[in-house]
């Protein structure tokens, strides 16, 4: 490194990042293949054959209606949803962990998936929504996202009052995930049975059963609310290094963070809305993130989501090759992904890999 | 250029001020050190110049323009700030850390350039061979050296340290102020930085400015600001000063005694 001229030091940085686009890369493309793999996997008893051919039809003459409903309503929808709810909560967990400087920040733990999930309870359960006269689908996105602001509010105001240790910090989160979790509890004690159904099968982490049309707000969602929250990497990477710091250089710490813990609350809702609360991948996908591309939020953010997507759509084939019937595959998630995570952490040495 | 500081104050509560009354004058380029005991309020004063920190009354300036009315944005391309340490959560690599002084400036087009920059500080910092290792792994004074490489590439007119050399030994101490010495002279920037050794502040600043309880106590050149008369009041120790090749000395006989009420009380 000694004696390099200024354009060799300016390639060297550039050539180092185009490895941590490497990483992006490789996971989406691994993302994209379990995607196809995916599909042949399910409850439904149709060959591999069926599967294919429901495919390449489905465009043209369908000529069997039962493979081409099994495909294209609940395998693709499926699987789209694993992709979706994978970016969306593993992006969401970079931009917290960055913004509240603790690598154990998530949108599960912090209690903010289990705001939004209450929102989905109170339109489920009593029809009440924030603005009235939607169709159900929106009503139960904006609810999941006006309720998961309550909790990040907790945070935010936790966090800004002196100088709170990041072990508080997440005692306080996870306080906060204890008190909606119960809050929806209670709803469901309250709730007649066939609600209480309804809201036991929406809410139990699950990526089955999903609509086309709430695919379609889910990915719409998580796109605008990525894309807005990579617009702030640069202002994130100065919010990491510390208030003081942050202000020196000329970023406004408190709109950068009202700002992403709301698009955080927003991407969040976007998915639990429809999948239920699903932990672990905010929480592991980003940290993982980190030790291939290291903490630069413009890397980080896209590599988070890129992993996200590839690990819950492997985790949802696992859960689905494994057992036909379905596990959610937030249980399969945690059950693979933990023990790897651990071991991660144990053999990493403080350098990124990459 | 001119930093001037009128009738400031700065309290977190309404009851005990931590600065007040503090009036100054700078004007550069030079060399300033700030000394004072612990809790005197130096950092505060610093934070109050570059806005981390919102004074709770009177006006900072700097070449005429009343901070207050700037972005810190625009702040942050006159204004540099050093920290006495680093506290990142998830470390950047060297690089991305001194880039990150680039902020005020950036646009996303401007990467080529603001490396260039950046490349060009690290050389003169002598620190090129760590540019692409993480942070966290440096020693003591390679992060000291790294924070001010960030302060500088803000390209400031004022570049203000809070104690660079804390965590540094002697011979790094040394090294750190020789070289805000001639970075003042050559890049022409007035550099204000909080000191803890007075002798090394003697030696090099070209103007002193004492606190002491929450306001300037004595301000001038090294010779007429560390006079024992002054050390026993602000320091409460016992010295002697002597001449040093034109430069204050301070050799430290005793510390005033001190009850245990009056210690917590500082």
């Amino acid at each position: 490194m000694r004696g390099l001229s200024e354009n060799e030091f300016v390639t060297d940085y550039r050539r180092g990042n185009h490895k941590k686009l490497l990483f992006v890369f490789v996971c989406s493309v691994i993302a994209v293949i379990t995607f196809f793999v995916s599909l042949f996997f399910g409850p439904s008893e149709i060959t591999a054959q069926q599967c294919i051919d429901a495919l390449m039809n489905h465009y043209g003459t369908i000529t069997d209606p039962l493979a081409d409903m099994v495909v294209w309503d609940i395998r693709i929808p499926e699987a789209c949803m694993a992709l979706i709810t994978g970016v969306a909560l593993a992006a969401g967990g970079a931009v917290m962990q960055t913004t509240l400087r603790n690598p154990l920040a998530d949108p599960y733990i912090m209690g903010v998936s289990s705001g939004a999930y209450l929102g989905v309870a109170v339109f489920m359960a009593f029809g009440i929504c924030i603005i009235p006269g939607l169709t159900q689908s929106y009503s139960i996105v904006i609810n999941a996202f006006v309720v998961s602001l309550v909790p990040m509010t907790v945070i935010l105001i936790a966090s800004s009052k002196g100088k709170i240790s990041s072990g508080k910090l997440i005692l306080i989160g996870i306080a906060v995930m204890y008190v909606f979790s119960a809050t929806t509890a209670l709803i469901k004690v309250l709730a007649d049975e066939e609600t209480l159904a309804e809201i036991y099968q929406w809410g139990v982490g699950s990526l089955s059963g999903q609509e086309w049309d709430e695919i379609g707000i889910a990915l719409v969602v998580t796109i605008i609310g990525t894309f807005f929250l990579a617009l702030q990497a640069r202002n994130l990477d100065a919010v990491n290094g510390g208030p003081n710091i942050a202000k020196a250089v000329g970023v406004n710490v408190k709109f950068v963070t009202l700002y992403s813990m709301t698009m955080v609350s927003l991407v969040t809702a976007g998915v639990v809305a429809f999948t239920g609360t699903i932990g672990f991948v905010g929480l592991v996908a980003p940290n993982i993130a980190r030790m291939f591309v290291g903490n630069k939020m413009k890397y980080l953010i896209p590599a988070s989501a890129a992993f996200g997507a590839m690990f819950l759509i492997i985790a949802d084939t696992i859960a689905k090759v494994v057992t036909p019937t379905g596990i959610p595959c937030g249980v399969i998630a945690s059950v693979v992904g933990g023990p790897i995570f651990v071991m991660i952490i144990i053999r990493q040495r403080k350098k990124a890999l990459l | 250029m001119e930093l001037k500081i009128e009738d400031l104050e700065f309290s977190y509560t309404a009851e005990t001020p931590v600065l007040k009354d503090i009036n100054l004058c700078l004007t550069g380029p030079k060399f300033v050190s700030i000394l004072g005991p612990n809790g005197v309020g130096k950092s505060t004063l610093i934070h109050c110049i570059n806005k981390i920190l919102e004074p709770t009354k009177g006006k900072v300036y700097i070449d005429g323009v009343d901070v207050s009315t700037i972005t810190i944005k625009e702040l942050a391309k006159i204004v540099g700030y050093v920290p006495y340490s680093a506290n990142d959560t998830f470390p950047l690599s060297v690089v991305d850390t001194v880039l990150m002084g680039r902020h005020p400036y950036s646009s996303w087009k401007s990467l080529d350039d603001d490396l260039k920059i950046v490349y060009r500080t690290l050389r003169m910092l002598g620190i090129t061979h760590l540019a692409m290792r993480p942070f966290n792994e440096l020693s003591a004074g390679q992060h000291q050296k790294v924070m001010l490489a960030r302060g500088l590439v803000q390209e400031p007119k004022i570049l203000l340290l809070d104690e660079p050399t804390s965590n540094l030994d002697i011979r790094h101490q040394i090294a750190v102020t020789k070289m805000l010495k001639k970075l003042s002279e050559e890049q022409e920037i007035l550099v204000i930085m909080i000191s803890h050794d007075i002798n090394i502040a003697a030696k090099y600043a070209d103007e002193i400015i004492m606190l002491y309880g929450g306001s300037i106590y004595a301000t001038g050149t090294p010779s007429e600001v560390i006079t024992p008369e002054n050390l026993q009041v602000v320091y409460e120790v016992e010295a002697r000063v002597e001449d040093d090749h034109g430069r204050p000395h301070v050799l430290l006989d005793d510390a005033v005694s001190m009850d245990e009420e009056e210690y917590f009380e500082d």
